[in-house]
């Protein structure tokens, strides 16, 4: 019975917790934001717990804050001015020798032969498999990782005995303690897609996965270099891979590939409407869809300069970035840029 | 509260490197002074708390957001390029079915000042105070007006048709008169034990309980380790029962049948899920198991 009233305590708690009403001294979002920045003094830190503590408004933005904070850590480019374009190059590639080191070292027995190379007409490539096969197994750890996954395992193990000898609860979700601070040391997981006008280089790169299976290990190489360019349509999204652009009008399930030219090096996006959307790379290279992929206006800058991001506000307004530090502003649909 | 003094203000502007975005010194001076005002309402700093509150700020962010309401071209494709992609990104990780995205896009809106009041642009931006990052207000923005508008849904939800689910079936137990009283005085002694917990114990049982946060959510909120925020939690639970069951003793006499019985008129009675449960009807249903695992009792 003592067990019962424990889970009966713990139902209860549901519900008596979340009938707490509002007040009229909820926190704001900039109130919300210094707390979670720790930037509140000890008094200002009490009231805020004191209120959100009896505010089922305030447990709910706290919740949909953390929610919120829960994304890949991408790293933000850096001001053009100081942007090192060695660094831009070198990544990728230092991504695709990495893929190479690590397949080889996967061992024999999970080696299978890769997948022939895409034809150059348009195709819709089957990205479920794939992803579902990416998520069925995990990238593979480092070896430090591992021992690390390992030992917590272990720990948890050891935890859990302990616990019960000492007539301790445990829940669900509770970390090992004593391999914490190893475990929160390990890497972040992969940065899928990197969203919006200009993602990190560094960052972009970091999708990379070793797989056991050719799907997986295709899947893998792609995500290494793939960038993906969201629009305001969450159906609706780019994936730049080196020279190739492909659309996905269902949210990945398939894409097709609109654009591969050869030596592009496209290397960023900016899409403001499912059917605009903006791409530049090596050598002043800028392109501009107005028809959802079907056609590509060319409208490059006349300096060979290699372009790192663009932002674009519509079919005729977009600033592009270089790597050396300049900025180039069009407000004619390419036909035209100024420096800014 | 008193004006920033003309050569703090042009360190702290050096410091926010005011001048990339031609940004007035006036300007960032007065976001300084109602930055101030808001930390500082009813009890006035001394100088070096005054000091040290403006170099604890994200100046530059607060430079940016200054320039940017200001309709800063080159500050608003600053913002544009660091800051929305990273908005959109945690919209869609408040909801990963995408209905914050919009809320995501229409704040973008409203930062830019679409609206005007007396010929002056009006931007969200001169609500940003410095004390946090920037990209921290932003997405604390987006929550509020994410959980605000899921509530206004739930509040304006109409009523069940009476043409509806067919009736539930009666009992065919007879219901024991005393079980409306246990559960009474089960719900005011459970509400009183938790009103008597410190706040902080009763955030964190709110949030694991109420709002299904992980241990690792509610240590960014507590700003602890997960361990102790686990630790803490089985102990609050574990006062929390025993001040439950003390106060059913004691001040109600009961003896130990007559809590089984206070315990289980709970399990037997629902609660008022449809008002209060309102965090489960468009959210996927949390697949963790939020019961404690004990051993041995």
């Amino acid at each position: 019975m003592s067990r019962d009233r424990d889970r009966i305590l713990e139902q209860a708690l549901k519900h008596e917790l979340r009938g707490n009403a509002p007040s009229a001294e909820c926190l704001d979002a900039e109130t919300l934001a210094a707390w979670q920045d720790g930037a509140l003094d000890a008094a200002q830190m009490s009231a805020a717990e004191l209120h959100a503590s009896t505010c089922t408004r305030c447990q709910a933005m706290l919740a949909a804050f953390a929610r919120g904070s829960a994304t890949p850590a991408v790293e933000a480019v850096p001001d053009a001015d100081g942007f090192r374009w060695w660094k831009w190059w070198l990544a990728p590639l230092a991504a695709g020798a990495a893929a190479v080191t690590l397949w080889m070292v996967v061992p024999e027995e999970q080696k299978l032969a890769t997948a022939p190379p895409q034809p150059q007409a348009a195709v819709a490539i089957d990205a479920t498999q794939s992803r579902a096969a990416e998520q069925a197994s995990p990238p593979l750890a480092p070896p430090a990782a591992q021992n690390i996954e390992r030992k917590r395992e272990a720990a948890e193990g050891k935890l859990n005995a302990e616990a019960a000898r000492e007539d301790r609860p445990q829940f669900k979700d509770a970390p090992a303690p004593k391999e914490e601070t190893a475990v929160a040391q390990m890497p972040p997981p992969p940065a899928a897609v990197a969203l919006g006008a200009a993602a990190a280089p560094a960052a972009r790169n970091e999708g990379f996965a070793a797989a056991p299976s050719a799907d997986l290990q295709k899947s893998a190489r792609l995500s290494a270099a793939s960038i993906e360019v969201a629009t305001v349509d969450r159906n609706h999204r780019w994936r730049i891979t080196g020279n190739r652009i492909e659309l996905t009008a269902n949210a990945g399930t398939t894409w097709t590939v609109v654009r591969d030219q050869p030596d592009e090096g496209i290397s960023a996006g900016s899409a403001p409407t499912p059917s605009v959307a903006w791409f530049v790379g090596r050598a002043g290279l800028v392109l501009v869809t107005k028809d959802g992929g079907a056609s590509f206006d060319e409208v490059s800058i006349a300096e060979p300069l290699d372009v790192a991001s663009v932002s674009a506000v519509d079919a005729r307004t977009a600033s592009i970035f270089t790597t050396s530090g300049r900025r180039f502003r069009t407000d004619d649909g390419g036909r035209t840029w100024r420096p800014f | 509260m008193e004006d920033v003094d003309a050569r703090r203000a042009e360190r702290l502007y050096n410091k926010a490197k005011g001048e990339r975005w031609k940004l007035p010194l006036e300007v960032f001076t007065n976001a300084l002074e109602r930055s101030a005002e808001k930390t500082f309402a009813g009890r006035p700093p001394d100088e070096s708390e005054l000091d040290r509150y403006y170099d604890s700020l994200h100046l530059e962010d607060l430079a940016l957001a200054c320039a940017c309401a200001m309709g800063r071209e080159d500050a608003w494709d600053h913002f544009v390029r660091e800051f929305r992609p990273a908005m959109y990104r945690s919209a869609d990780a408040i909801d990963p079915g995408g209905d914050a995205r919009d809320i995501a896009e229409a704040l973008y809106a409203e930062l830019f000042g679409l609206r005007e009041r007396d010929g002056i642009r009006q931007s969200v931006f001169r609500y940003f105070h410095g004390r946090s990052a920037l990209s921290t207000w932003l997405r604390s923005l987006i929550a509020q007006r994410y959980v605000d508008r899921y509530r206004e849904t739930r509040r304006l939800e109409p009523l069940p048709e009476e043409s509806g689910p067919a009736p539930i079936r009666a009992r065919t137990t007879a219901i024991d008169p005393d079980r409306a009283r246990y559960l009474e005085i089960m719900k005011t002694t459970l509400g009183a034990a938790i009103a008597a917990l410190s706040p902080r114990d009763r955030l964190r049982l709110a949030c694991y309980y109420a709002q299904e946060m992980t241990l690792a959510q509610i240590a960014s909120v507590t700003r602890e380790h997960e361990a102790t925020v686990s630790r803490h939690l089985a102990r609050t639970r574990q006062a929390l029962r025993g001040d439950v069951e003390r106060r059913l003793a004691g001040h109600h006499g009961f003896s130990r049948r007559e809590i089984d019985e206070c315990f289980q008129s709970v399990v037997d009675d629902a609660g008022n899920l449809d008002l209060a449960d309102w965090l489960d009807t468009s959210r996927k249903k949390s697949e963790v198991d939020r019961s404690l695992k004990e051993e041995h009792l």
